[in-house]
């Protein structure tokens, strides 16, 4: 095989997920990679800020998805909502990996901490595996940049 | 007078024994007999059965009547095979489930071997769908339908949702998702805003934003409420579709079944019910789903169980009508059952687990149960009259059906029953039942009574042979030597309590036929000879003898005592047999009667101590009557007897000894002794005419048997009445006694001819005048009784007529 006919060198897999991400389409995406490479993986939970900025209106309502009913969205749910979609993606990830024996690492990074984003793809090739949602964030756009391949995964 | 004086009364040696010559047949084992005659002496019963088997009403099913080991079972059974074997199998009955109310199953009925064929053509329908329903649910095919119809709802859903958002983003709102549902926030460059920056736009874009929130809320409300809506709909076209494919799936093995049972309409009604039912619960049939929860596993299995047939009845593999004896008539062994299994800790159950009884199995044919063994089963007699009254059988538990518990289980629907039951028991059995239970008359018209006797003609004789010979054949026992089946059929008449009549009791009869064999076994023989038969008969009577030889023996020490010499007033050697059931013997009994003036009154001491049972009662009456009637008739009877059993402590009963018993009270009034190297067994009538007993052989051998240990000197002898002579079948060792000389048997018809022989003395016929010889017991007794009437009627005369006893 010559060398140009190799599959381009990949150092890390990094998963990039919001609150309603598709965690195992995702996760599925992942693993064709990681087949293929002995690269590090990443989970990303990006924090948007949107939640926080809609709760600190006071005409916010959330209307339930199941009754259809409506109560107030205050800062507090917002945090609650937050919390909660971390630690049920945390969960689920680290499932995910134990059934399929990988190592994970997990982290929650606001969608403005252009630092860390930097320091996680500075070395090596970094694919990022990412919801849809998260498409017109900035942190998706500072991440190709940066020159990672993105892969947009839609529900 | 001395012995010799009664020699016309001595039987014949000739008489004691009936001996079976077979020579003539020309046979010399019971290899050469040929097969036995069906059923032999038993035609009024066969008849009986036979009639019974044949009439087609309800009521008239068969009681079979006879002592245990008359071959009732063996009989019945043979004459129901017979008739069986002209009439075709009955068909085949299957329970299956009743899709609209599982808990009654419905049954099935099919012609004999279709059943068992429906079974198999529903397990093979089952397995195919088993493979191929999940294949169909798992095909390409299937998929990108389903997977159309999802986009489509997708689609619906999505365009619903994106018309929302699309009309929000116009108004500058956008629609966000939480985990459980939906916030509308105000927008900027595709950005959420927060209150700072809200409060900074004009007062009119604030309204007109919070305007469109709450327009768009209440829209999307509305929206929400449409979710589930869509989601039905989705439900129905993901069930419409797979309807569709099961139909297709289940449509082509199920068109060809209805096909192979179109002549059996309710076959195919069902059939169709199970196509429709696989179609509606086709969701049931896809692959299930893993989870490492068992309870929450589905399991397949079951739904496809449902659809399985549960064959209670075949009759494929007979060539007639069924005939079925079922040992042990339980309810559940007769009506059936319902069982359950565990699960979960509940009893479950359904219509695989319905098992049939013997009116089920046998339905079509015929039944034999014994009837002893019924009545000692719970709920059998009553579940079976019940069926047979319903003509139909329905299987429930009997605790169900007494209503003593009240569980959910099922209620199969009844098959309907035409069956004739053959009840086999004994005679006290039928009579009582057919006094006391006012349905057995209705349902059991037919009695077959069996004969417990054969008469002993030469023709019946042979014919006995050969019935002995078969059952030898039949049991593979050794071949029996000529002497040996004479010996056998001499034991037959003994057993029968007649020398004229041979017993048909075949389970006695087989036992000795066994036995026989194994003695003969025992010293290596290749043939059965008459001493192994008589060792049988002897060893069977050791065995049981334990009582018999505690008495002789008690006998012989004077614990219980019983002159064989001498002579003594009053004092009689009566003759008593005791009845073990297999086993009975004689011994003697000491009767004793004492007398003196008195009212007229013979006192039987055992019944006034309640050991009399009322036959001997009556015979102690009669001979009172008797004693009246015969002496000083124109005089009151002065007399007062007491009669005893000596040494009896157990109860008496039977009018045998009344002959005794009067001998006794004569002696004693004509004061004449009894000679006690004589026992004397009969009944008497008020006539003084003799009369017959029962166990003469054992009474005559137990009292010879007591001699012979004594020593035999000729002079002993046992007095019987001349009626039993043609009972006697004794013992040949007694025989041989009586040829010797050393042993005599005396058949008298009179009381006089009894009473002579005991006293020696001339008993007495009353003259011309009317009056008893002068010397002779009878003229002794009857001026003692003139006697005593001359005395009682001067008491009677000094006491101004105040008489008390």
């Amino acid at each position: 095989m010559r060398k140009s006919d190799q599959p381009p060198r990949v150092d890390r897999v990094v998963i990039a997920i919001t609150e309603l991400a598709p965690l195992r389409q995702m996760w599925g995406e992942a693993l064709q990679f990681l087949a293929e490479s002995q690269a590090e993986l990443h989970a990303l939970f990006v924090e948007t800020e949107q939640w926080h900025r809609a709760a600190s209106l006071p005409f916010t309502r959330e209307i339930s998805r199941v009754s259809g009913t409506r109560a107030d969205f205050t800062l507090q749910r917002a945090i609650q909502v937050h919390k909660a979609a971390v630690a049920r993606a945390q969960q689920q990830l680290q499932q995910l990996a134990a059934e399929s024996d990988k190592e994970l690492a997990f982290e929650v990074l606001s969608e403005s901490d252009q630092e860390r984003i930097r320091e996680l793809v500075a070395d090596g090739q970094c694919i990022v595996i990412a919801t849809a949602l998260l498409a017109d964030q900035p942190v998706i756009k500072e991440l190709q940049e940066l020159g990672c391949r993105i892969v947009l995964i839609k529900e | 007078m001395n012995i010799s004086a009664f020699r016309e009364f001595e039987v014949p040696t000739s008489e004691l024994r009936k001996s079976c010559d077979l020579e003539a047949s020309g046979f010399r084992t019971s290899a050469d007999f040929p097969p036995a005659a069906q059923r032999l002496g038993q035609q009024r019963a066969i008849d009986a059965i036979r009639f019974g088997l044949q009439i087609r009403d309800d009521g008239h099913n068969v009681f079979v009547l006879g002592p245990t080991g008359g071959n009732r079972h063996g009989l019945a059974e043979e004459l129901a095979k017979e008739r069986a074997s002209s009439e075709s199998p009955p068909g085949d009955w299957c329970y299956v489930n009743n899709f609209a109310d599982p808990e009654r199953p419905h049954n099935l009925h099919f012609p004999s071997g279709r059943g068992r064929q429906f079974r198999k053509d529903m397990r093979d329908l089952i397995e195919d769908l088993r493979v191929a329903l999940p294949a169909t649910f798992e095909s390409d095919d299937y998929r990108a339908q389903l997977k159309a119809v999802e986009e489509e709802t997708q689609k619906e859903v999505e365009a619903h949702a994106k018309t929302l958002e699309d009309r929000a983003k116009s108004e500058n709102v956008a629609v966000l998702q939480t985990p459980t549902g939906y916030v509308l926030a105000p927008i900027r460059d595709g950005k959420v805003i927060d209150d700072k920056e809200f409060s900074k736009r004009p007062a009119a874009e604030r309204e007109a934003v919070k305007e469109a929130i709450e327009r768009l809320s209440e829209e999307l409300r509305m929206h929400i409420e449409q979710i589930p809506k869509l989601q039905k709909q989705h439900r129905e076209r993901v069930k419409a579709l797979n309807r569709e494919v099961t139909e297709h799936a289940v449509g082509v093995p199920l068109s060809d079944l209805m096909e192979k049972y179109l002549t059996l309409p309710a076959v195919v009604a069902y059939l169709e019910e199970v196509r429709n039912n696989i179609i509606e619960n086709a969701d049931d049939f896809q692959a299930p789903e893993s989870s490492s929860l068992p309870f929450l596993r589905r399991d397949t299995s079951q739904s496809f169980g449902q659809y399985e047939v549960n064959l209670v009845v075949s009759n494929d593999e007979k060539a007639a009508a069924p005939v079925i004896f079922e040992p042990n008539p339980s309810y559940t062994n007769i009506i059936g059952k319902i069982e359950h299994r565990a699960e979960m800790g509940a009893l479950l159950t359904d219509f695989r687990m319905i098992r049939p009884g013997a009116l089920l199995t046998a339905n079509g044919g015929y039944l034999i149960l014994d009837m002893h063994r019924i009545l000692s089963r719970p709920f059998t007699w009553e579940a079976l009259k019940q069926a047979l009254f319903a003509k139909c059988v329905r299987i429930e538990s009997p605790g169900e059906a007494y209503g003593f518990v009240s569980t959910t289980t099922l209620q199969p629907e009844p098959i309907p029953l035409d069956i004739k039951v053959l009840l086999v028991g004994e005679r006290w059995l039928y009579h009582l039942l057919a006094i006391y239970d006012r349905e057995f008359n209705d349902l059991f018209k037919v009695a077959a009574d069996l004969d417990d006797d054969l008469e002993r003609t030469g023709e019946n004789v042979e014919a006995y042979a050969s019935l002995i010979a078969s059952r030898i054949r039949e049991k593979e026992l050794l071949p029996f030597g000529l002497d040996a089946i004479q010996k056998i059929v001499e034991q037959r008449a003994r057993r029968a309590d007649d020398s004229e009549r041979l017993s048909m009791h075949m389970g006695s009869l087989e036992d000795l036929l066994t036995q026989s064999d194994f003695w003969a076994r025992q010293r290596d023989a290749l043939t059965v000879d008459a001493s192994d038969v008589a060792k049988a008969i002897n060893e069977m009577a050791r065995r049981l003898g334990r009582m018999r030889s505690r008495i002789i023996d008690a006998i012989q020490r004077d614990t219980l005592l019983i002159d064989t010499a001498g002579s003594c007033v009053g004092q009689v050697n009566g003759l008593s047999v005791t009845d073990l059931g297999d086993y009975r013997f004689g011994h003697p009994v000491r009767i004793t009667a004492t007398t003196r003036i008195g009212s007229g009154r013979v006192v039987d001491i055992e019944r006034e101590v309640e050991l009399g049972g009322p036959i001997h009662s009556k015979g102690v009456m009669i001979l009172a009557a008797a004693l009246s009637s015969r002496y000083a008739r124109e005089l009151p009877l002065s007399l007062h007897a007491n009669i005893v059993f000596e040494q009896s402590y157990g109860g008496v009963e039977g009018d045998s000894a009344s002959v005794a018993e009067l001998c006794a009270v004569l002696s004693s009034l004509a004061d004449v002794p009894i000679r006690q190297n004589f026992a004397v067994t009969g009944s008497t009538n008020q006539l003084g005419r003799v009369q017959v007993i029962g166990g003469v052989n054992e009474k005559i051998e137990g009292f010879f048997d007591l001699c012979k240990k004594r020593g035999l000197d000729g002079t002993h002898g046992a007095i019987i009445p001349h009626d039993n002579v043609k009972h006697l079948m004794l013992r040949e060792d007694v025989v041989d006694a009586v040829e010797k000389g050393q042993f005599s048997v005396y058949a008298v018809k009179s009381v006089d001819e009894a009473l002579s022989i005991l006293t020696g003395t001339e008993a007495g016929q009353r003259d011309e005048n009317s009056e008893f010889p002068e010397g002779s017991v009878n003229n002794r007794v009857e001026q003692q009784l003139i006697h005593y009437a001359g005395l009682r009627k001067t008491f009677a005369e000094g006491s101004n007529g105040d008489e008390k006893e």
